[in-house]
């Protein structure tokens, strides 16, 4: 049971500690991915655009984080 | 020279996450070990490997059956959603907002845990010993196991990826065997911050092959991504480091 709740935990610490994070991320690879198919993208552009999605999430995800620890 | 970077961009990435965990791991043992001597300890650990390999055989062949493309998304998601949150917390720590993991401190709480189950009988008191072991191997292995496998995803570059891991806990052991302390000492958060920009790297990268759109450069692209993140990442620790001395002055 422990251990089931130590797996459960880690899990949570992994994915969902920062959903917004983790959803930012997933949007990115979507959003990319729906360019991509819908020709809106060019497979040349897509890895900057995801490139650049990410940095965003990353600046984002620490812009809250600091801003909820002060 | 593509062949190269690959190698040690996998090489690099596989050690350094896994010495991250490995010593955070061997916090764990340790405590254990000095509680209820070396069988406990030895017990938990051989156990957790145990079932780690049972669970790497049984994965093995699903992950051979997946689509290249889906695998190649999967696994660039995962390592995205691993990567980013490492290298944001290691941000908010370099940057004084998180305070930085102490394994002393770790090392100190395990060791507390474990003296009350002191009260119990000897052979409980060793089972909640080696569980306390097993447990901290388990999840601390898996996620071992799990970057080894997404960094080695590619043809030819799994054995490269065990090798690092190898070595990395070839060396933590050893550093702990001499000092039989908490590897308080190691950088920890340095780790993480390079850790966690390399599996960002590798996420995008994956996920960029696994879309059907990879980088003009192929591999060479891997260490362009990862140094990007790693700027980024000191960029907005230095920004959390001077807006924190702004609010507080």
């Amino acid at each position: 049971m422990t251990l089931i709740r130590a797996v459960v935990a880690l899990l949570i610490k992994i994915f969902a500690a920062d959903l917004w994070l983790t959803l930012t991320a997933i949007a990115a690879v979507a959003l990319s991915g729906l360019g991509l198919q819908n020709h809106i993208l060019s497979p040349a552009a897509l890895p900057w655009c995801l490139t650049a999605g990410v940095l965003a999430a990353l600046i984002i995800g620490v812009a809250r984080g600091s801003k909820r620890q002060k | 020279m593509t062949d190269l970077a690959s190698f040690a961009t996998t090489v690099g990435a596989s050690f350094l996450a896994s010495a991250v965990e490995v010593v955070e791991a061997f916090t764990i043992v340790l405590a254990v070990s000095v509680v209820r001597g070396p069988r406990p300890a030895l017990l938990g650990t051989f156990a957790a490997l145990a079932v780690l390999a049972v669970a790497v055989v049984a994965l093995g062949p699903t992950l051979a059956r997946t689509p290249l493309p889906a695998l190649r998304l999967t696994i660039g998601i995962l390592l995205l959603v691993f990567g980013l949150g490492w290298l944001r917390k290691a941000v908010l720590r370099a940057g004084g907002a998180l305070p930085l993991h102490d394994e002393t401190a770790a090392f100190a709480a395990e060791t507390t845990a474990l003296r009350q189950a002191e009260d119990l009988d000897d052979k409980a008191a060793d089972g909640v010993a080696a569980l306390a072991a097993f447990k901290a191997v388990l999840l601390e292995g898996a996620e071992v196991v799990f970057i080894v496998l997404a960094i080695g995803s590619r043809p030819g570059l799994l054995l490269p990826a065990a090798v690092g891991a190898t070595a990395a806990c070839a060396l933590v052991l050893a550093l702990g065997v001499m000092v039989r302390k908490p590897l308080s000492t190691i950088p920890e958060n340095s780790l993480k911050f390079m850790v966690g920009a390399l599996l960002t790297g590798f996420g995008v990268f994956w996920c960029c092959e696994g879309l059907g759109a990879p980088w003009s450069g192929g591999d060479l692209a891997i260490p362009g991504l990862v140094a990007l993140y790693l700027l980024a990442g000191l960029a907005l620790a230095a920004w959390v480091r001077a807006t924190r001395s702004t609010v507080e002055a």
